[in-house]
């Protein structure tokens, strides 16, 4: 019996062929990414300036970043508001982009790419952009606000209302997820909604008894990702930290100190390399939490038509 | 495929992936243990050094350094930046120094301005640390690298005739200073003065800015140089503001007599009388005096743009922006201040790695960068040079180049060498000014704090950091 169980744990030559085949990807996971991983664990119990060795000082760091770091909680507090507000807002909107171009109207696709195109653009390039519409005296916004009487502020330049301005440049790059949400609309079959008119639904019954669920799981996916996506939100507080107050720094008061400016700036800027680790792994901590969240949660809203 | 022969192979699953997992951690400790090299005891060698060049300033390149055995040439290695004009520079030198024929052959490595210092740190962490590099200049750069890079002090003892430290502004020889020893051999220097727009002055028919200004001075004249449009938005500042960095309230405190950190460096003084008068001071530009804009109220184009009359604090770096834009103007000492001027002064320069395996040739090629001759490059390409004896070759006759439009008192910018400040180099200087004051001076700005309120907020989160730091 231990003999057949055995044979059973022997590879089939197929089995092999395909592992070595697959080598060069688990080789380079490994390598590439569980390696620096493994490495960046190791260097975030230690102090490394990467001009000296590494000196080990155990959880210091992590003691440090959480008991004695004010821009730690700083940071992530910028990144959490953002992704409160910024997170919903993009899944409706996408939501909202993929149900108007869903439509079956001549020239569909052009209003596809026209609202797809700002995804594509480059952050950088949208970010300075987007800095002409919020800048004060110069600023479309302004502008536009001054024609009914009102004077806008420095938008980006001020501590109160520059992380708002950061929010809504990024509902800019809905793109992506609107396509997703595109795909998933489509794929809900066409019975359900003729079943539902049948039973005397109206638009909204439809969508709320039909869309949505099919859609749940394309809008979990969407959450997820996008919540992945929001907590290393970097080029737009770069780009505009760097225009509103000097290259590498946080914008007004910190305004736009996202957890990833911070910890590019400790490790980059002040080659805290250390520190930088552990930082990274808070943060990676941080993500997996609120994503095994996203997942248990998912078991009373996500509706998945072929079973779990 | 449960019943396959094949059930005979002697790899089992478990075994592949074990394999793979050993293989991967194997790779992830090397790479976690892979550091730098400790830095290797370095002595000068007694041996004799290079014979001394033709007496006599200004002296020509240093050209004696003994020959090499043929095929036995040490290759050194040379990291510097990409920036406007310089790279040509060192550029040029290398290939003066390869064609030279001396101790050792350059072959140099150039990456993005903004890169260098990564670059630096990464090759440094791999073991293959460059022999010669450049620092950008930074007061940081000064204290964070100076253990790894060798002490010079020996050297420029031993080699006195060709260094002829006497050259040097002596302001530019403490810069590159750290805890006593000489980390650095000054290229050129970054004073900061006041640059004015000639052409707004005399449309407004305001005197031109003097070197002994002070600052009433620059009040009269800024507000009479601002100007608004009907609708009161500002078309024209008197004077720039430097609301967010450190450079205009570091000022500010060095001419009141102040510095920015106690000696030891564990302590911000910011919130000592001369820091506070010097926030107050940067709050009335704004607000009191309105000759400078607050947040959001910079107008494109700047000081170049025709819009800001002065530029508090130009320096060197920002003369090829005016160049290029054709405005007609000069340039003054920073207006003294209740006790000094204190103008900020940087530079960059070159260093040695203390890894480097040819200290001697790296040497013997710093030596030849910053001779008489090489130096006179970068007075020719528009820098300003840290020796005396180039500048008087150079910008002092009116030499420097072939560009137009250069400031017709130039003599003032190498004057204001003599009362030039640096500020003590910390570890943590640019954490402590850009994160630590920044954000305060930010919510001055916006009126939510008053100056009092910034000063004792800025030091306090500044002081309770640096209390906590092992080594400042």
């Amino acid at each position: 019996v231990r003999g057949t169980a055995r044979a059973r744990r022997r590879l089939h030559p197929e089995t092999v062929t395909f592992y070595l085949f697959a080598a060069p990807w688990i080789v380079g996971f490994l390598v590439f990414t569980v390696g620096p991983m493994v490495a960046s664990l190791y260097l975030s119990l230690t102090e490394y300036n990467m001009m000296t060795p590494p000196r080990w000082v155990g959880t210091l760091n992590y003691y440090r970043m959480l008991y004695g770091d004010k821009f730690y909680w700083q940071s992530l507090g910028v990144t959490l508001t953002y992704a409160v507000f910024h997170i919903p807002l993009n899944l409706a909107i996408a939501l909202g982009a993929a149900l108007l171009i869903n439509q079956q109207l001549r020239g569909i696709y052009v209003f596809r790419t026209i609202f797809f195109l700002p995804s594509i653009l480059p952050a950088i390039a949208s970010s300075i952009l987007w800095w002409y519409v919020f800048s004060k005296d110069y600023g479309l916004l302004n502008t536009i606000l001054a024609l009914v009487g009102i004077s806008g502020p420095a938008w980006l330049e001020t501590s109160t209302t520059a992380l708002w301005a950061v929010i809504v440049i990024g509902l800019w790059g809905f793109g992506n997820t609107m396509v997703i949400f595109l795909a998933g609309l489509q794929s809900v079959p066409r019975e359900l909604y003729e079943a539902a008119e049948i039973d005397g639904a109206g638009r909204w019954a439809k969508f709320r008894n039909v869309t949505l669920p099919m859609l749940s799981p394309v809008m979990f996916f969407n959450l997820t990702i996008g919540t992945i996506a929001t907590f290393q939100v970097f080029t737009p507080a770069y780009v505009l930290g760097t225009v509103v107050s000097g290259v590498g720094t946080s914008g007004p008061a910190n305004a736009y100190l996202f957890y990833a400016l911070y910890l590019y700036n400790t490790a980059f800027r002040y080659f805290a390399m250390g520190y930088a680790s552990a930082l990274a792994w808070s943060l990676f901590l941080i993500i997996v939490a609120v994503t095994v969240v996203h997942f248990l949660l998912a078991r009373r809203w996500v509706y998945y038509a072929g079973g779990r | 495929m449960a019943d396959s022969p094949v059930r005979r192979e002697r790899t089992s699953r478990r075994t592949f992936l074990v394999s793979s997992a050993a293989l991967g951690a194997a790779g992830a400790l090397l790479a976690a243990c892979q550091t730098a090299q400790p830095p290797p005891a370095t002595a000068v060698p007694k041996a004799a050094a290079p014979a001394p060049a033709a007496a006599g300033a200004p002296t020509p390149t240093p050209a004696s350094a003994a020959k090499p055995a043929a095929g036995a040439k040490p290759k050194l290695t040379y990291l510097h930046f990409d920036q406007a004009g310089l790279k040509e520079v060192r550029q040029s030198v290398v290939a003066d120094y390869n064609q030279a024929n001396r101790v050792a052959t350059v072959e140099d490595s150039i990456v993005a301005h903004e890169q260098l210092e990564t670059k630096r740190n990464a090759l440094i962490a791999a073991g293959t640390a460059p022999d010669v590099f450049v620092n950008q200049g930074s007061s940081q750069n000064i204290a964070a690298i100076a253990d790894i890079v060798l002490d010079l002090t020996q050297y420029i003892q031993r080699d006195a005739k060709d260094v002829q430290l006497d050259q040097y502004y002596p302001r530019a020889l403490d810069y590159v200073k750290y805890k006593g020893r000489q980390v650095q051999l000054p290229a050129y220097t970054v004073t900061m003065t006041l640059a004015f727009n000639k052409q707004l002055f005399d449309e407004a028919g305001v005197k031109y800015p003097t070197n002994d200004w002070t600052y009433d001075d620059l009040v009269k004249a800024g507000q009479a140089l601002t100007k608004k449009d009907a609708s009161g938005k500002p078309t024209q500042w008197g004077v720039t503001v430097d609301r967010r960095s450190y450079i205009e309230w570091m000022n500010g405190i060095w001419a009141r007599g102040g510095d920015v950190f106690t000696e030891d460096l564990k302590k911000l003084r910011i919130n000592e009388k001369f820091g506070v008068e010097t926030l107050q001071w940067m709050h009335d530009k704004v607000n009191k005096h309105k000759m400078s804009p607050g947040p959001g109220q910079d107008i494109e184009g700047g000081f170049v743009g025709g819009k800001y009359a002065m530029d508090w604090g130009a320096h060197v770096n920002s003369w090829a922006v005016f160049r290029k834009s054709g405005i007609k103007w000069d340039l003054v000492y920073l207006p003294k201040g209740p006790v000094e001027r204190g103008p900020r002064t940087v530079m960059d320069g070159w260093q040695i790695a203390k890894p480097s395996k040819n200290p001697e040739a790296a040497w013997d090629f710093v030596l030849y960068a910053a001779s008489f001759e090489q130096n006179k490059k970068f007075a020719d390409a528009g820098f300003t040079p840290a020796r005396k004896d180039v500048a008087e070759a150079t910008w002092l006759k009116g030499t420097a180049g072939t560009r137009a439009n250069d400031p017709q008192n130039i003599e003032n910018y190498f004057n204001s060498m003599q009362f030039a400040r640096h500020v003590q180099h910390s570890k943590f200087f640019l954490k402590v000014t850009l994160d630590m004051v920044g954000p305060h001076l930010d919510l001055m700005f916006e009126g939510k704090k008053t100056v009092e309120e910034t000063a004792n907020n800025a030091a306090k989160e500044a002081n309770d950091f640096l209390a906590a730091q092992t080594e400042v």
